[in-house]
């Protein structure tokens, strides 16, 4: 029973993580229907600006966070702006491929820059051990992890639902045709999308590099099983994002949990299949309109 | 029209590959080419760095004493170094490059086991000799004449934690993580098991994640539960000190020990103080190390600032097996080198004396036991091959 | 109207002929070079180099069958040419055939094998389009690999050595040659049609009484076929192969080739790979002069990567099409 809840708090953990990738990829694909393979590349972009304020001019914490957002938020805006915005109208799979470029140009950019090591952000936060009761822990430094991503997407939720400019982007991903007759800047908010999306993923980026560790090439996996969670979620939907990815969670650890380590992979990504099989388009997802 | 123009683009891009490779391949008779496989970028950038450094210093460090005897004549050394991005048809292509259009005398390379099997075969089938520095898995020389590795091999490795732990540290119940999609950990970690439960101790659990993974808390909540008096992590140094981390937030005390794929300085900035009182087995200890050893440590440290590690001492010593087989040939071709290669005897490297035997290309070379403490690499027993 | 359908016979069959004179010379060539290359005369590296694109261009053509004929977003080619190398390296080591016969059967087998394997995860894949199409098949991919990095017998993570090497560059010309007839007839008989129409409208299709998912599997088992074979003689060429070569660094690599040639287009899928692998080694032989600047060749090669996306939308050739690989219009 003990080993139970302590693998779910091991899957809470590690859904957390892959929310924080998972919700800018949905997000930006709600906009513009664009898989950002980049985005992994975006969150590792953030996580090494995070370590270098941190070490090499020790700044406080909250300085950090913000400024490591705002800094990334303008590498993704200039992304969009370079690398995308002449594709919006080509085809889809030519964007795809632009940012495949743009993933491996950040990666190996990064890696003449910084160095190929590994690294670790120096824990700003606590990360003492809870003992919750004899044989289930819990770190808090994991626990703000699992705190920050609800609240991120909570914000989130509120900003795209609540706010004028959420409103505005809710209809560029209804019908991005029809919007500029609106009088709406569709530029103006595929930036901020782009913008709210590279933030978010500086955010993880901070956090993951304290608990975990970063390389310049960590992106790529992990963009991937961010993907692929938020395809499983549904793609677009930002509550689909983090279904997707606590459940991408929950079966990777059950599986090494109770079925074998050695076949993780295989075995939770038929799972997976499973479910995109019986939910074809994805969980919380809607089918799109089929035209005529 | 459109025609025309593909056929244009088409036919510059040609030209252009064909002139950029001829102003490579003058044939310059006064350097001795060696070429160097390296992955420079990819899953083990770090390692590739490492390589280049080590080729380069040993070039530096070659020329300026004038370079290599050789016909009677003293030529430098030029090192070819190319990236094979870690990747076997990477490699395959490099090699083809450096034999073909660089003819060089001699490859050292690749580092990951993976990349030299790819290797290996165009080597073979072109007779050109290739040393490499890392590659442990054993089948990389298997039936080959003209392939080296200046490293033991895994079963050699595993076979000495596994008498380690047994022996030395009385455990009787060992548990394994390890990354199962890299041949190296799988490798040893097999070896380990069997070795360990012949000796007769008790395997409690036999855990594997995939590369690039940065959670293991299912797998290490699994191994608590069973309670084991060793936890073996034959990992690369990156990972090492995750692994720990969430082994002892999780509760688990039990004494790690690990392989020769720790030796890295950054294994110490990154694991800190978890890592005090662990243990791995290596190709040599800093500490206890010969003159040798501590004039390439002090020359590293000076030329990039930072300590060596395993890749960079082996890729060093592959240098140096190999300017010792040059000299000896005492002329610029390959099979002259590979016969002299193969009749290394005690040759002294940075990590250890190697002598080859006649019809193998793995050295005979023992391993050390490193224990952690203070934050450095302390010299704990040795163990003969 | 017979002398009409008589005519069209009659140019098509000239059209034909015509394909079999270009794909003579083509075999003619290619055996010319690799004589050149046995003697001595061409450097084995230019040789190499052909032998991989070779390779990469039927692994390429056969995907965009799938990409791009029919318009979806497959994820998982590498897959399939991960399971065609390693049942070829099987039958290549283990039936101990004499080297014709084992070039033969190693090269067939493996097709029919990632053909079969197709087949069946076809039948789950098409119940989804799009984006979820992609992950299933990326899924595979991965379940793929993991799998033989599970099975000891072909040697796990460690992978498959000692290969017999029964591959160069003359025996990729004839199976490229092969599979451009194949490709360039499915893509202008009625099959080709069908499936351009289900990319082009899949509701106006299936009002038409196409069984889209019958005509989605097929496309997939034979992209997968290819797949199976480029692996196969991926494997006997390169005598070593792991399970790690096979995951979707490789596919987006094929991904990347595809798209950069232009999808829909069996030119694009030859240009796409000549000027992606050329690129690749023209930086590799610009930048060796300096060791420092070894490194900076995987941040140019996707700037280079960028700016062709940018200026050709469509990839290199688009949807158009070189005059020799069309077939003769009827009446023409």
């Amino acid at each position: 029973m003990e080993i139970i809840i302590q693998q779910l708090i091991n899957a809470v953990q590690l859904g957390a993580v892959y929310a924080l990738i998972a919700l800018g990829y949905s997000m930006v694909y709600g906009i513009i229907r664009l898989i950002n393979f980049a985005h992994g590349d975006i969150f590792m972009v953030g996580a090494f600006i995070g370590f270098l304020l941190a070490v090499k001019f020790k700044l406080p914490f909250v300085f950090i966070l913000l400024l490591t957002m705002f800094l990334t938020a303008l590498l993704g805006i200039a992304i969009e702006r370079i690398a995308y915005h002449k594709l919006r109208n080509a085809h889809r799979m030519s964007l795809v491929i632009t940012a495949l470029g743009v993933g491996t140009f950040l990666e190996n950019l990064v890696r003449l820059a910084v160095g190929p090591q590994t690294r670790q952000i120096p824990a700003q936060l606590s990360n003492n051990i809870l003992h919750l009761t004899n044989g289930i822990v819990v770190t808090e430094d994991k626990l703000l992890i699992i705190g920050i991503s609800i609240m991120l997407m909570i914000v989130l939720w509120l900003f795209v639902n609540k706010t004028l400019i959420g409103k505005a982007m809710r209809a560029v991903a209804d019908n991005i045709d029809v919007v500029p007759l609106m009088g709406i800047n569709v530029d103006m908010i595929v930036s901020v999308t782009f913008a709210i999306g590279s933030a978010l993923a500086a955010a993880g980026g901070i956090f993951f590099g304290q608990s975990y560790s970063i390389e310049p090439y960590m992106g790529i996996d992990l963009g991937w099983k961010a993907f692929i969670a938020a395809v499983v979620g549904g793609i677009g939907s930002i509550e689909g994002a983090v279904v997707g990815s606590f459940i991408l969670a929950g079966i990777e650890v059950f599986t090494v949990a109770y079925l074998s380590s050695n076949l993780k992979n295989g075995i939770a990504f038929a799972l997976l299949i499973i479910l995109l099989v019986i939910w074809p388009y994805g969980i919380m997802g809607k089918p799109s309109l089929k035209k005529v | 029209m459109g025609k025309i123009k593909v056929f244009l683009i088409l036919s510059l891009l040609i030209l252009v590959f064909v002139v950029g490779c001829g102003s490579g391949s003058n044939n310059s008779i006064d350097e001795l080419k060696i070429g160097v496989s390296a992955p420079l970028t990819g899953d083990l950038a770090a390692t590739g760095a490492s390589t280049k450094n080590a080729v380069l210093l040993a070039e530096e460090e070659i020329n300026s004493s004038g370079g290599i005897k050789v016909n009677g004549k003293m030529m430098k050394v030029k090192f070819i170094i190319e990236d094979d991005e870690n990747k076997p048809e990477t490699t395959a292509t490099v090699f083809q490059k450096l034999i073909s259009q660089d003819r060089v005398l001699a490859i050292i390379g690749s580092q990951a086991s993976k990349c030299s099997n790819a290797g290996a075969p165009i080597a073979e089938s072109n007779k050109i000799p290739q040393i490499t520095p890392w590659s442990t898995n054993p089948n990389v020389t298997k039936d080959r004449k003209y392939v080296f590795r200046a490293c033991f091999i895994d079963p050699f490795q595993g076979k000495a934690v596994a008498l380690f732990a047994y022996n030395k540290l009385g455990a009787k119940k060992a548990a394994v993580l390890y990354d199962i999609a890299s041949d190296y950990n799988k490798g040893i970690a097999e070896v380990f098991r069997d070795e360990f439960s012949n000796l007769g101790g008790q395997i409690v659990a036999f855990e594997t994640y995939n590369t690039k993974d940065t959670d293991f808390s299912a797998q290490l909540t699994k191994i608590k539960a069973t309670n084991p008096d060793v936890l073996f992590l034959p990992n690369y140094y990156n990972e090492v000190p995750l692994q720990i981390q969430q082994a002892r937030k999780l509760g688990i005390d039990a004494q790690i020990i690990g392989a020769d794929a720790w030796d890295n300085p950054e294994l110490l900035k990154l694991g800190g103080e978890l890592l005090e009182g662990t243990y791995f087995s290596n190709h040599y200890a800093v500490d206890i190390a010969g003159d040798k050893s501590k004039a390439f440590i002090e020359k590293y440290k000076n030329k990039y600032g930072e300590v060596p590690d395993a890749a960079a001492a082996l890729t060093y010593d592959a240098a140096y097996i190999l300017f010792g087989a040059i000299e000896r040939a005492q002329k610029a071709d390959p099979q002259a080198i590979r016969d002299a290669i193969a009749s290394t005897k005690d040759f002294e490297g940075v990590t250890g004396t190697i002598s080859y035997n006649e019809g193998s290309g793995d050295p005979v070379k023992g391993a050390v036991i490193i224990k952690i403490h203070d934050g450095k690499f302390i010299y704990d027993s040795s163990v003969k091959p | 109207m017979l002398e009409k359908a008589i005519i069209g016979k009659k140019s098509i069959s000239a059209g034909s002929l015509k394909w079999i004179r270009l794909n003579a010379f083509f075999l003619i060539s290619a055996a010319f070079v690799q004589m050149l290359g046995n003697i001595g005369f061409i450097n084995q590296y230019y040789i190499h180099i052909l032998t991989v694109m070779g390779m990469n261009i039927i692994l390429v053509a056969s995907l965009n069958l799938l990409n791009g004929y029919l318009g979806e977003f497959a994820l998982g080619h590498a897959g399939f040419m991960g399971i065609g190398a390693y049942s070829g390296a099987l039958i290549a080591i283990y039936l101990g055939l004499p080297f014709f016969p084992r070039l033969f059967f190693s090269l067939a087998g493996a097709a029919i094998v990632s053909g079969v394997v197709a087949y069946i995860i076809g039948l789950i894949t098409f119940k989804t389009v799009g984006d979820y199409l992609a992950v299933i098949t990326l899924g595979f991919n991965m379940i793929i690999v993991n799998i033989i990095q599970n099975i000891d017998f072909v040697g796990g993570p460690r992978g498959l050595v000692g290969i017999p090497k029964s591959t160069n560059f003359f025996i990729v010309a004839v199976c490229l040659s092969f599979t451009y007839t194949v490709l360039r007839n499915l893509v202008y008989s009625n099959y080709g049609r069908l499936w351009i129409s289900i990319r082009e409208n899949l509701i106006a299709s299936e009002l038409m009484g196409v069984n889209i998912i019958r005509m989605k599997n097929l496309a997939f088992t034979i992209a997968a076929s290819f797949a199976g074979l480029a692996g196969s003689l991926w494997a006997q060429y390169q005598q070593f192969i792991n399970p790690k070569s096979f995951d979707y660094t490789k596919t987006t690599e094929i991904l990347v080739m595809l798209y950069l040639g232009g999808t829909g287009s069996l030119s694009g899928s030859i240009l796409g790979v000549v000027v992606y692998t050329i690129t690749m080694e023209i930086l590799r032989n610009l930048l060796e002069f300096n060791p420092r600047l070894v490194e900076l060749r995987m941040v140019i090669s996707p700037m280079i990567l960028i700016v062709i996306m940018l200026t050709r939308q469509f990839g290199l050739m688009g949807k158009r099409e070189w005059k020799w690989i069309q077939p003769e219009k009827e009446g023409n």
